[in-house]
């Protein structure tokens, strides 16, 4: 192992070594990243359309959707009020370009405070709401019902907001949007309406990728991530190790001409102790050189 | 530095030839698998970044996407094979490795590999020469 060592040591090997082990350490994340996408997808999988209750039961008002209650069914009673809608745009549902109505939902907390939940009630095709001037009009979509509603539907994390809210038309149903339109108390997700409403198409399942259990595959991309950076590795080792042979070959190469020389002219024997005949062919085959076949 | 030692020119053209088909299969596995990605993401891209409106497209791509990630395997296998044959620098494994991930320059990468193995069969010491003997050796080169 020592002078394999001292080959490891040298700066050319040294910096290979480097550059592996960074190649390794990229490996490494990606496959960290392949796992928790896996993980991802089991945590999801198991809370599709669980009956959690009333809302006022599920979350209170400053807390998250959590991974495991989204996709749960609630139920939510209170008052819509149509002032506080918008239409959510670029969706595209059994093939139809739809839009998405959003209304704020007046409920009562546990705590007796009123608060806003944003309902997505359900979707129209994107003809039905398009203005003469191409462009989304909220005024044409659908009222809400008026008076005390109770409505059911799944209990949704809030979308990531890339835009803002212009003249009631947003393209993302995200609260920290909706909570500078709408004022605050909100909730921080919202409720995806699957009991029915008029004039609206029910909302299907939110589906993510990571909702069609691509568990496995993200868990073999996982290993075969790790597999890459241990080859690197494995290439790094088997370089050092030919380096190393192949100096090994060279020195008894260079060995065994000098004593093959120094047998066909006895007066200049280097060593006079070591046999000229029979050493070199035991190195011949310890260093693997190539007899003819 | 020690002399180079020699080559086997028998096993460089077999690893060779392995090489070759798997650059070609690689290749074409990569460009299938670059359409697919245009299709999922392009022709039927949804509005945010990777995401796509078309089941079908994603059905497809999660078929191909594992046989591709095989392929590749194999290529670079082959690839290593043909390296340590060809008894080359690390850097040398890596550019191999390279080849294979960017769409059509796997093609090339086999012409160039191809180029150096000939070139270097002809320059570097073989066990062949060893056995035809010195003389014709340095007829051959």
């Amino acid at each position: 192992m020592g002078p394999m060592l001292r080959v490891a040591l040298r700066p050319r090997f040294l910096g290979l070594l480097a550059l592996m082990v960074l190649a390794t350490v990229v490996c490494g994340l990606l496959a960290t990243w392949q796992w928790e996408r896996a993980h991802r997808a089991l945590s999801e999988d198991t809370s599709v359309a669980e009956e959690l209750g009333p809302v006022q039961d599920v979350i209170g008002l400053a807390d998250p959707v959590t991974n495991e209650l989204v996709g749960g069914i609630v139920t939510a009673s209170g008052s819509f009020d149509a002032e506080r809608q918008i239409l959510v745009g670029g969706r595209h549902i059994d093939g139809t370009d739809a839009v998405i109505v959003v209304t704020a939902l007046e409920v009562t907390t546990s705590e007796g405070e009123q608060a806003i939940l944003p309902v997505a009630r359900g979707w129209v095709p994107a003809e039905q709401v398009t203005g003469a001037d191409g462009e989304l009009d909220p005024a044409l979509a659908p009222a809400p019902p008026s008076g005390e509603v109770e409505i059911s539907g799944r209990l949704e994390a809030s979308e990531a907001a890339t835009d803002g809210i212009f003249e009631g038309v947003a393209s993302e149903i995200a609260t920290p949007l909706l909570v500078n339109a709408w004022g605050d108390p909100m909730y921080a997700g919202y409720v995806a309406q699957t009991s029915a409403a008029e004039g609206l198409s029910p909302m299907p399942v939110a589906e993510s990728a990571f909702q069609r259990g691509l568990d496995w595959q993200n868990i073999g991309y996982a290993a075969q991530w790790i597999v890459f950076g241990v080859f690197f590795l494995y290439l790094w080792g088997r370089t050092v190790r030919t380096a190393h042979l192949d100096e090994l070959a060279a020195q008894r190469e260079e060995l065994e001409r000098s004593l093959a020389s120094a047998g066909e002219h006895p007066d200049q024997r280097p060593d006079p102790g070591v046999p000229a005949d029979a050493a070199p062919t035991q190195e011949d085959a310890d260093a693997g050189t190539p007899t003819p076949r | 530095m020690p002399a180079p030692r020699p080559l086997d020119e028998v096993q460089v053209r077999t690893s060779f030839a392995r090489f070759r088909v798997a650059s070609i299969v690689e290749g074409i596995a990569l460009l299938v698998l670059v359409c697919i990605m245009v299709m999922r993401y392009v022709v039927f891209g949804g509005d945010a970044w990777l995401t796509s409106t078309s089941h079908t497209w994603e059905q497809i791509s999660s078929v191909w996407s594992p046989i591709h990630g095989l392929i590749y395997m194999v290529y670079v296998i082959l690839a290593f094979d043909l390296w340590l044959k060809m008894r080359w620098g690390l850097p040398r494994m890596l550019l191999l490795m390279f080849f294979g991930v960017i769409p059509v320059l796997s093609f090339f990468g086999e012409r160039w590999t191809h180029g150096r193995v000939e070139d270097e069969l002809r320059r570097r010491p073989t066990l062949q020469d060893e056995a035809e003997g010195p003389a014709a050796g340095a007829a051959g080169a």
